[in-house]
Parts: C-alpha cells; structure tokens; sequence
C-alpha cells in the first residue's frame, strides 16, 4: 500500500501547496488540506479514509491540540509539524512524532508511517 | 524561556516558506540561470517584511505602507501621475502582513516586466476602502493597470504571473478568508483583494473621506 491518503493541516499555503507536491511525488494523496482549527474538523468530519495526518501545532496564532484530539480518537496516525521544539509541546502530545520545520520530504512517511517505511527498506 | 521558543517558532517557520518558495521559483525556471533573480527579489521581499513587523507592535502596519514599501522597491515611486497609491489609513492584521506583501510583490513585478510599469503610457493605481456590513469590517483593495498598448509576453505562460496567480486565487484566500480575483487582460490589469479586519484597530478609519 503506498496510496495513503493525508490529512494537511498547515496555515501557511505556500508551506502547505509544497508539501502537498512532495507528497505526490512520494506516492500519498493529500485528500483534504485545512489552515485553521475551525476548517480542520469540519474536513475530518467529510474526509473519508484518511491514512494518516501532518498537523501544525499553531495555526492563526492557534494551538492545534483540538485537532490532534480528535485524530487521536479516531486513531489515525499524527506527526507534528511545527517550528517549535519539543519543550514547548505538552506532556500529553509527547508520543506524537514532531517534524521539525524546514524538514525534508523523506522524512514524512517515515515519521507518519515508520512500519510501512521499514518494510520498503526505505 | 517562551520568548526564546516563539522566536524559534518564527524562524523555522520563515525557513520553511524560504524552503517552499525556492521550490516554487525552482519549479517554473528553465534553466538555473533564471532562479537567482525573481527568488532574490522574494527573498527581498520576506526581508522587507520582517523588518516591518519588528515594529508593528509599538506601530501596526497599514496597507498603505506596505503598497508604496513594494511599489518603491521596484523603483515605481507612487507620484500622483502614472503610479497613484490612494486609501485612508487602515491597520492590517499583522499575520496578513507577509503574504500581501508577497501578492503586491508578484503584481508589482508582473506590472514592471509585462505590465503597466513596462509601457510608455501605462498607469498603475492601487486604492482601497473599509466595508462594514454587519460589523464585520473588511478592507478591499484594488490593483488596476490601464494603458498597457499591447502586453509583451503572453502572461500565462510566465514564471510570475504564476507564482502570483497562485498567492492572489489560492494562498491569500486560504490564510485570510479573503475574497480575490484577478484579470489579466492584454490591455489591462485588475485585481480585488478582500480581507476581513479582525478585531478593533488601533488606528482610525476615515471612511468619510472615500
């Protein structure tokens, strides 16, 4: 399975619309892409299949966690994308993979989906 | 300690959309050669604005601040005649602040290789005004180029037009519920930008005077 359909949750579209073209040349969909908390649940209450999820923590000036709440509960797989370091994210996210911005394309399947990664020897 | 993470925060995230931007420059250059200067000009950009919202604390930044800052570095000096630059004194919200400037940076630049900054009898102008429709305060601006005889370059196929096309039609409305359009025609440029004002500013508005 290499098809895996993501979730971007990601303010800066610029940031977002890049991330989204790695993603393609990596194999995955990005099947619904959000820039605020607000437009992140409405899409997940829409967006059917979803394998996996790349939030940032700060969206508007916006913590994420909410979002990453609701992921959580419907257990799919999360990282974190973000500028922040890990100190400043709460205990309770702390087994959350964090990719830490600017990071490179490869990195995020590994981080989202490191079984699948192995498994492909990639 | 929270000082040091949100300038950490900042800066990666700056990096991130450096990262994106090359990505995009790179994306539409046929050769390496063509790179260096429209990302050096974007970089200037990103520059400018970090420079603005160093203050924007002590003084936020109006639109009419960011206009001429964009328009003047690229040598278009808003003079009354050719350039005109007209509003009243409107805050911007500071996170809208990097990716207008990035918009009016593609406008401007696609005005000076193709557009109204290029032909002998062209005129730019750029003016906005406040709307208030239910409380909700919206600032509208507009970007007309008129007296392009006949546009250089079909601009579709350009580099920045699409780079700019992007920012205006997807990026500004997709960070800042803003309403864009953009024309692109080869005697003529118009583009609409419309943006929802927060909160309360700190400055006046003097719709009175549009």
């Amino acid at each position: 399975m290499t098809n895996w359909r993501i979730f971007l949750v990601e303010d800066e579209h610029i940031v977002a619309e890049a991330l989204g073209k790695a993603l393609r040349q990596l194999g995955a969909e990005v099947v619904a892409m959000a820039g605020s908390v607000e437009q992140a649940l409405v899409l997940l209450d829409t967006t059917a299949e979803i394998d996996g999820a790349l939030l940032d923590i700060n969206l508007r000036g916006v913590h994420a966690y909410p979002v990453a709440d609701e992921l959580i509960a419907r257990g799919v797989p999360l990282v974190f994308i973000t500028g922040y370091s890990a100190p400043a994210i709460p205990q309770a996210y702390r087994h959350v993979p964090v990719l830490l911005k600017p990071f490179s394309p490869g990195e995020i399947l590994a981080a989202l989906f490191p079984h699948a990664a192995d498994a492909k020897g990639a | 300690m929270m000082l040091i993470a949100e300038l950490e925060h900042r800066t990666r995230n700056l990096l991130a959309v450096v990262d994106a931007l090359a990505d995009q420059t790179l994306a539409s250059c046929e050769t390496l050669a063509d790179f260096a200067v429209p990302f050096r000009q974007r970089l200037a950009t990103l520059s400018r604005v970090q420079g603005l919202l160093s203050r924007a604390e002590t003084k936020p930044i109006t639109i009419g601040e960011l206009v001429e800052l964009e328009l003047r570095s690229l040598g278009a000096e808003p003079n009354g005649r050719r350039v005109t630059v007209e509003g009243p004194e409107v805050a911007l919200p500071n996170r809208s602040v990097q990716i207008l400037a990035l918009g009016l940076h593609e406008l401007a630049t696609n005005a000076r290789k193709y557009g109204a900054l290029a032909a002998p009898h062209g005129f730019l102008r750029v003016h906005w005004r406040v709307t208030n429709d239910d409380g909700q305060r919206r600032l509208a601006i507009r970007w007309e180029e008129d007296g392009i005889a006949s546009r250089r370059t079909e601009p579709t196929n350009t580099d920045r037009v699409g780079l700019g096309r992007t920012l205006i039609e997807k990026s500004i409305p997709f960070q800042l519920d803003a309403r864009t359009r953009l024309e692109i025609a080869h005697d003529a440029v118009r583009c609409d930008i419309v943006i929802a004002l927060e909160r309360a500013q700190r400055l006046p508005t003097w719709d009175a005077l549009r």
